[in-house]
């Protein structure tokens, strides 16, 4: 029997250790994004701070830190407040029921996909408030966009997400990583690993899916009217989110990190380079075929892979 | 320019230009896509076989250690309920203390405590 | 006693979060220093005054999206006991779970031949 200092003391120690590893992961995270694209532009990229440009993202950080607040006189000033922090603090319990490993895990639950689908749907909150509590046009209409194609895309990404269960027979992450120790998903839900890759992309509001971000439209979506540490979180909330649905396809679809760990890391890190190179080649979709995409073929899709899925075990059986 | 040095190495351009770029439409795989479609499920089919092969295989396993576990659970239940009332500063009336489910991971916590 | 401690790490690891977010945030408000005149914190409009209302109408089919989504969420969370215990479910549980999914199918032909998901 431990007693409460103990565990505190203990899981204090362990979320240090979350939080400074997924800070440095989503760092270095945006230097690869960075990277990545200038290699396949033919460009250089960042080279300049450090060695061959290792340093950018924290000198990118300390800026970001070191500028003003802005907090404009029409918005709502505690909901604004509360958004980027509602954001990147769920961006982190979300990684609390990450396994990085059959044996170690910050938390081992027994629900963590249903934990992991129940926390990422709060994630919409901040954009909403942050959209709403700005009080700009383009902040609410980036921010609706957002929460409406988060949404759609969502129940996809849950009947895929369904389905992997399904043959998995468990909702707990470490025994679907243990499920696949013969045979990866991907291979026999090939069509659900394409369907699952896309709603991603879009639920993490990644090119070419990153209508609230449109430049060219509504400059820059839901974050428009924050400056410094707000739009600090806001990005590594966003970036997180990333890593984690890379990290969760890797999981879901790779095998996940079962013996070595360097392998398990390196399929992470693939569906990461990814989730770039869509960005590096395709164009942005327009709204409204977005929202065809999403619920007129993904949806049924789902469903039909769904109920093979269902029929598929049930013969077996 | 007195004084000059050349700080940096421009990007230029390999000698004789870059390799010119090929603007027709680049033909598509030769494989018909009818082909490539059979390729894709019958993988499909392979793996499902071979992971339903295995899944099969290890329900039994666990259906037979869950039997072996329910036979031995009644002798760590006691075990583990000696433990408890021995222990000074429990009360046994007002506890949130509740008898474990079968299970393996149940039974590891028993284990463990 | 069969207690685990994971869900009081996962609070831990919440308040921890937390509390890092909101110093960062309020950090970078209080210790910064502020030049503040009215054309900075006016709201953001391409160098313009913001004129109307920036929370006036919006299109009602973002409000149907959500009303949709709330469908089929539930139906996702109803069919998430039934995948996982279904090694021990018989033919008749499987035919009744085929009828519900089809009767939210039809439901959602008909929306979408209703026109609820037109955008245009």
């Amino acid at each position: 029997m431990k007693n409460i200092l103990q565990i505190v003391l203990e899981g204090g120690l362990k979320s240090l250790i979350v939080i400074i590893g997924l800070l440095i992961g989503v760092a270095f995270a945006t230097l690869l994004e960075r990277k990545v694209m200038a290699a396949m532009q033919k460009r250089r990229g960042p080279n300049v701070v450090g060695i061959v440009g290792l340093l950018q993202p924290l000198a990118d950080g300390l800026k970001l830190v070191l500028k003003e607040t802005i907090i404009p006189i029409v918005a709502d000033k505690i909901i604004y407040a509360i958004a980027p922090i509602l954001t990147f603090t769920i961006s982190i319990v979300l990684w609390s029921v990450m396994a990085v490993g059959v044996q170690s895990v910050f938390a081992s639950i027994n629900s963590g996909v249903l934990f992991i689908l129940a926390i990422s749907s709060i994630g919409v909150y901040g954009i909403i408030l942050a959209g709403w509590a700005s009080n700009s046009k383009y902040a609410f209409l980036g921010g609706l966009r957002s929460a409406a194609q988060m949404v759609s895309y969502e129940v996809a990404l849950g009947l895929i997400i369904l389905s992997i269960i399904t043959y998995a027979g468990t909702i707990n992450i470490q025994e679907i990583m243990e499920n696949q120790n013969k045979i990866w998903f991907i291979v026999p839900l090939f069509p659900g690993f394409l369907l699952a890759f896309i709603s991603a992309l879009a639920e993490t509001n990644r090119p070419p899916f990153d209508l609230p971000e449109a430049e060219a439209e509504l400059v820059s979506g839901y974050n428009v009217e924050y400056s410094s540490t707000g739009f600090a979180l806001f990005f590594l909330g966003e970036y997180a989110n990333i890593i984690l649905m890379s990290v969760l396809l890797a999981v879901f679809f790779l095998g996940g990190i079962v013996h070595n760990k360097i392998l398990g890391a390196m399929k992470g890190v693939s569906m990461l380079c990814s989730f770039i190179w869509v960005r590096a080649t395709l164009p942005r979709y327009r709204y409204d075929q977005l929202m065809y995409l999403g619920w007129k073929s993904l949806l049924p899709f789902a469903l039909l892979i769904y109920v093979g899925v269902i029929s598929m075990v049930l013969m077996i059986k | 320019m007195v004084g000059y040095r050349q700080k940096w190495v421009q990007d230029l351009p390999p000698a004789g230009g870059f390799p010119k770029l090929t603007y027709a439409r680049t033909s598509v795989s030769p494989i018909p896509g009818s082909y490539i479609f059979a390729g894709v499920f019958s993988v499909m089919a392979i793996g499902t076989y071979i992971f339903f092969e295995d899944k099969v295989k290890r329900n039994a396993r666990e259906e037979e250690e869950k039997r072996r576990l329910s036979m031995i659970l009644p002798i760590l239940q006691a075990e583990n309920d000696i433990n408890f009332l021995a222990s000074p500063h429990q009360n046994v009336y007002f506890t949130r203390w509740m008898p474990p489910q079968i299970g393996k991971r149940a039974v590891a916590l028993i284990r463990e405590i | 006693m069969l207690v685990t401690f994971e869900f009081t790490y996962i609070l831990i690891l919440l308040f921890i979060s937390l509390a890092l977010s909101m110093i960062l945030f309020f950090l970078g408000y209080f210790l910064m220093f502020k030049v503040a005149y009215e054309d900075k914190l006016m709201g953001y409009e391409c160098g313009f005054d913001p004129f109307g209302n920036a929370r006036g109408e919006f299109d009602i089919r973002f409000y149907l999206v959500a009303i949709l989504f709330l469908i089929f969420d539930l139906e996702i969370t109803f069919l998430f006991p039934f995948s996982i215990s279904i090694m021990s479910m018989t033919l008749a549980s499987y035919s009744i779970m085929l009828i519900f999914l089809i009767i939210l199918t039809i439901g959602f032909i008909y929306e979408i031949k209703k026109g609820a998901l037109d955008w245009s």
